[in-house]
């Protein structure tokens, strides 16, 4: 199978505080991988550098084979795109025009407008349900909204791989899932792959193929869902018991 | 608001300011003579105060105004605050700093553009060796250093002026506060100006971009530091060119954007054109309070840009607050 991006040997620090060590890491089409990790153990700072907006102290990351740093920005934006922990917004720019910047790597810088940009942000806004918010002023929307919103420009901007960092933020948990599983569906096909990064083991075990277990202290394991979501894994990485019940083919996880 | 009601909104804008600003002054010329006299000038005073005096300066006014507030909406977009601009951060008082350096060593008036220009730039590079072009730019710091330099340059304004010989003062005095009174050549700022307004307009999809934070426009396909050091160069140059011609006027910069954003949003495709063209309307209307209030006599109209802008932007500050 094709390699879409990897990992190689990547250390990242935090100060004197070695956070992950020689990672290897392998992601292949189709893929959804979830990080899950204590505050402060480096998901953060892991996924800014597989955007290209971090060095990485050691090592490599390889974007079908090349070096990152080999891309341009606006090559990178078409082959990797980035869900932020926050997003904030504090002039008033119409929500359609900003979901219409994700279309930015696709355009050339002095043309129009096409059909096909607006079809794209038309469906974009649709599937995350902000098409009634397509007028107001982005400073003025909620967490929840802006949230949307941001999830709206990375399908916009339609990339090969989502790194999508804490997505459930400011979400309830009535949409919660739809939008995260739109999200997970549109690039979990084709070429592409999607990495989270998740506070709720729960989540993660019903959204995400593979997971990545980042401890903090340079040690991570990896591996198929099924293989990684026990119990004690977890207990180990959040230094908590963790417990495991089965309900109605659902796997959930609690601090006990 | 709709495309063409903005555009016949800003005209009727532009044509009010313009027909005042010929009709009043020491001498009142009304109305159906200003509109007789523009389309047949004969020899009479009126249409020598109107063609010689009243328009070129109507236009220098619309072109300073101009230029500060496209310096203005590149350095709000530059900060992603919406209360930056060249008066605050210090690039104006670098510029005029230099300015009066030019006048006290007699520096021939052709070079007090790059005087200017290189004053400019010397205090926007110390800025940025404090806060950086890099990702991640603190908003607050560099404002706050910004603001810190602008008092430096003005200890620097105040020695120059007290070292400088007495009968150089007035002039001096008068130039920093903000004065159309000297205009010299149109030619070098409506360049700026035009040359300025087409490379913004040019990077008007990247700047509405920017506005979601330095990492968010890197990851969606901005070169980032290149297009901040373009913008910067730009917003330089300007700020530089128009403080030249009229000297370290404030506020209009800071105040333009802010009431254009009202009626256009914060796309820069609208935002930048509007906001040149208020910017010249709002520069006309303070140069007319300028040379009416106490007539015969004329002030900078640096005061009256001051005393229009600050209410309104304690009046945003507050709004912003809710």
């Amino acid at each position: 199978m094709k390699v879409l991006l990897q990992c190689q040997q990547i250390n990242i620090r935090a100060g004197n505080r070695e956070l992950i060590n020689q990672l290897q890491w392998r992601i292949e089409p189709q893929q959804c991988w979830g990080i899950l990790g204590p505050n402060g153990c480096g998901k953060t700072s892991l996924l800014h550098s597989m955007a290209g907006l971090r060095e990485v102290e050691d090592g490599e990351i390889l974007i079908q084979q090349k070096p990152i740093n080999s891309f341009s920005r606006r090559e990178l934006a078409q082959l990797i795109g980035l869900l932020f922990q926050h997003s904030s917004y504090d002039f008033p720019t119409r929500v359609e025009e900003l979901v219409m910047s994700g279309r930015f790597a696709q355009q050339k810088l002095l043309a129009g407008i096409t059909t096909e940009d607006r079809r794209q942000v038309h469906t974009a806004m649709q599937n995350f349900k902000i098409a009634q918010l397509a007028n107001r002023a982005a400073n003025t929307l909620s967490g929840g909204e802006m949230q949307r919103v941001a999830m709206a420009i990375l399908h916009t901007q339609s990339p090969r791989i989502a790194l999508l960092d804490e997505p459930e933020n400011h979400l309830d948990p009535g949409i919660m899932f739809k939008l995260l599983q739109l999200l997970t569906d549109f690039f979990s096909t084709d070429n592409r792959s999607c990495i989270m990064v998740l506070h709720d083991p729960s989540v993660a075990v019903r959204l995400c193929s593979h997971l990545l277990l980042l401890f903090g202290d340079g040690r991570y394991i990896q591996g198929r869902t099924m293989d990684i979501a026990i119990p004690e894994n977890l207990s180990e990485l959040y230094a908590h018991p963790m417990h495991a019940v089965t309900i109605d083919d659902g796997l959930l996880f609690y601090p006990g | 608001m709709k495309q063409p009601l903005l555009i016949l909104l800003i005209a009727v804008c532009i044509a009010s300011a313009l027909l005042l600003s010929v009709s009043y002054g020491s001498v009142s010329i009304p109305f159906p003579a200003i509109v007789e006299l523009l389309f047949n000038p004969d020899e009479t005073t009126w249409s020598r105060i109107l063609w010689e005096l009243r328009l070129p300066r109507a236009l220098f006014a619309f072109i300073i105004g101009g230029l500060l507030a496209l310096a203005g909406v590149l350095m709000q977009a530059l900060l992603r605050n919406p209360l930056a601009d060249p008066y605050i951060l210090g690039t104006s008082g670098g510029a005029a700093a230099a300015m009066l350096v030019a006048f006290l060593l007699a520096v021939p008036a052709q070079l007090h553009a790059f005087m200017a220009l290189a004053g400019a730039t010397f205090s926007t590079l110390i800025l940025l060796s404090f806060t950086g072009l890099r990702q991640g730019l603190q908003q607050q710091q560099l404002l706050l250093s910004g603001i810190i330099l602008t008092t430096g340059w003005g200890a620097l304004i105040t020695f120059l002026l007290t070292a400088a010989p007495t009968a150089q003062i007035p002039g001096m005095l008068f130039w920093l506060i903000g004065d159309l009174g000297e205009s010299s050549s149109l030619l070098l700022p409506a360049a700026t100006l035009a040359i300025g307004l087409v490379a913004a307009l040019l990077l008007a999809k990247p700047l509405d971009m920017l506005l979601l934070g330095d990492l968010q426009a890197a990851s969606l396909g901005v070169s980032v530091k290149s297009l901040r050091f373009v913008m910067l160069g730009v917003a330089v140059t300007v700020t530089a060119i128009a403080v030249t011609a009229a000297g370290p006027i404030g506020f209009v910069g800071l105040v333009t954007p802010h009431l254009v954003r009202f009626v256009t949003g914060a796309s820069h495709r609208r935002l930048i054109p509007a906001s040149v063209m208020l910017g010249g309307v709002l520069m006309m209307a303070a140069d007319l309070m300028s040379r009416t209030i106490i007539a015969p006599r004329q002030m900078p109209v640096g005061v009256f840009t001051a005393m229009i802008g600050v209410p309104i932007f304690l009046f945003l500050m507050k709004r912003a607050q809710r």
